[in-house]
């Protein structure tokens, strides 16, 4: 019997409820073993990850848009030592980063001993024009500035994440991580994700080794402005 | 012609979003809560591994925060099936990247579903379901993202770390593996 592409689709939208039942059905159920004790630890990083998207969105108001903005996430993991047990591009540093590529995204993961040390605090001496200030968080281990236009089109956000033990950033959606171009800016080591057709953000990464700390613009600005706007940025003396 | 199809069938476009009064950071947390005992047990069979599965759940809420506007209904059957599909998703990732040249027949490990409920058996009435439910892993859950939770083909890339182009690659292809299954169940009778 010869099926319609649209005979197709209409079964499909009528039998996938039932289809979502029988394979819901056949995985673990509750009782099947003793519920899973979670870690504190892992608790907390749950939370931080659902309080630090929630905060952002709810002070914009921006939402789809502010979807996009977390390209690169910030997580804790328990502790750092398994990280050299993997596969990745060490580099020298006060602490050491390993970088794990896949296809749609890149992990950088920080590992060795956590500097007792300030988060630097880096100001922008170049905002394109049109973009104000719109909203401002941070706590131990990121600070986070977010910049955005009166139409509410264009944008970035300027982070500072400790490159601490056990930190690790993902640099999500990235449709083809082999475009990734490796630069410097300010004697800094950098690495650029340009936009592609899953994510229309971009996201640079510098690496300052002597703070311990790395920086992140995630906007959806061209490439030259979010370069910019790198250029510009200035190291407070934090130890005054 | 979507839109048209579920509006008479009365299935919404997509997830119901959960009721508005509560503040979002509130659902999501109640979005994990209800749900992460489940997910970890999804995520465990997959690793076969506590940590990683911990790991995956984890990855799991982070594709879950970055690709949806607002936190979907915790209570609705649509909500466990989405995140048992992007957990499932994550704990493979997860495998993949820590065990890479490792021979682990990944896409055989989220196969178990169809084995063990014993599908076909069970439900022979139910063509297109069974044979929904036997697809490669990657196919069964684009499918079920497009069709039961009617996302578009960008949200699914971002809840399953895919791109767009490879969405629609998949879709194409498992409806192409479904209408051989469909001829040959057919053709058996």
């Amino acid at each position: 019997m010869e099926r319609t592409d649209e005979k197709l689709e209409e079964l499909l939208y009528a039998c996938a409820p039932e289809a979502r039942t029988i394979w819901l059905d056949s995985l673990p159920q509750d009782g099947d073993e003793p519920p899973h004790a979670f870690s504190p630890e892992f608790q907390q990083r749950m939370e931080r990850l659902i309080q630090r998207k929630c905060r952002v969105r709810r002070s914009s108001g921006l939402g789809r848009v502010l979807q996009r903005v977390a390209v690169v996430l910030l997580t804790v993991l328990l502790g750092g030592g398994v990280f050299f047990a993997l596969d990745g591009e060490a580099r020298a540093a006060v602490l050491q980063w390993f970088r794990e590529m896949t296809e749609h995204t890149a992990l950088y993961r920080f590992s060795g001993e956590t500097p007792d040390a300030p988060l630097p605090i880096y100001t922008l001496g170049w905002v394109p024009d049109g973009l104000e200030l719109v909203n401002e968080e941070e706590d131990d281990l990121f600070r986070s500035l977010f910049y955005l236009d009166s139409d509410r089109e264009r944008f970035f956000v300027f982070d500072t994440y400790a490159m601490n033990d056990g930190v690790q950033l993902e640099v999500l959606a990235v449709e083809d991580t082999s475009r990734m171009e490796s630069l410097t800016i300010r004697g800094l080591h950098g690495e650029f994700y340009p936009a592609d057709d899953v994510s229309d953000m971009s996201s640079l990464l510098l690496f300052d080794d002597d703070h311990a700390a790395v920086l992140s613009i995630d906007s959806n600005l061209e490439k030259e402005e979010i370069l910019h706007i790198a250029r510009g940025l200035k190291l407070e003396d934090f130890t005054k | 012609m979507d839109t048209q199809i579920r509006e008479a069938q009365g299935i919404p476009r997509r997830d119901a979003p959960a009721p508005p009064e509560l503040p979002q950071e509130t659902l999501w947390s109640r979005l994990y809560q209800s749900h992460c005992a489940r997910m970890f047990r999804i995520a465990r069979q997959i690793t076969q591994n506590d940590a990683e599965a911990e790991d995956a759940v984890q990855q799991a809420f982070v594709r879950l925060l970055s690709a949806l506007d607002t936190a979907p209904d915790p209570d609705s059957p649509r909500t466990r099936a989405l995140l048992s599909i992007v957990t499932e998703r994550s704990a493979i990732d997860l495998l993949r990247k820590r065990r890479r040249g490792a021979e682990i027949p990944l896409e055989d490990a989220v196969n178990y579903t169809a084995d063990r409920a014993d599908i076909e058996a069970l439900h022979r009435s139910m063509d297109l379901s069974a044979a929904l439910c036997k697809l490669p892993g990657r196919e069964r859950e684009v499918l079920l993202l497009r069709y039961d939770n009617g996302y578009a083909p960008a949200e699914i890339a971002a809840l399953l770390s895919m791109t767009g182009a490879n969405v629609k690659k998949t879709l194409q292809r498992a409806k192409a593996r479904l209408k051989r299954i469909l001829e040959e169940q057919e053709g058996g009778r």
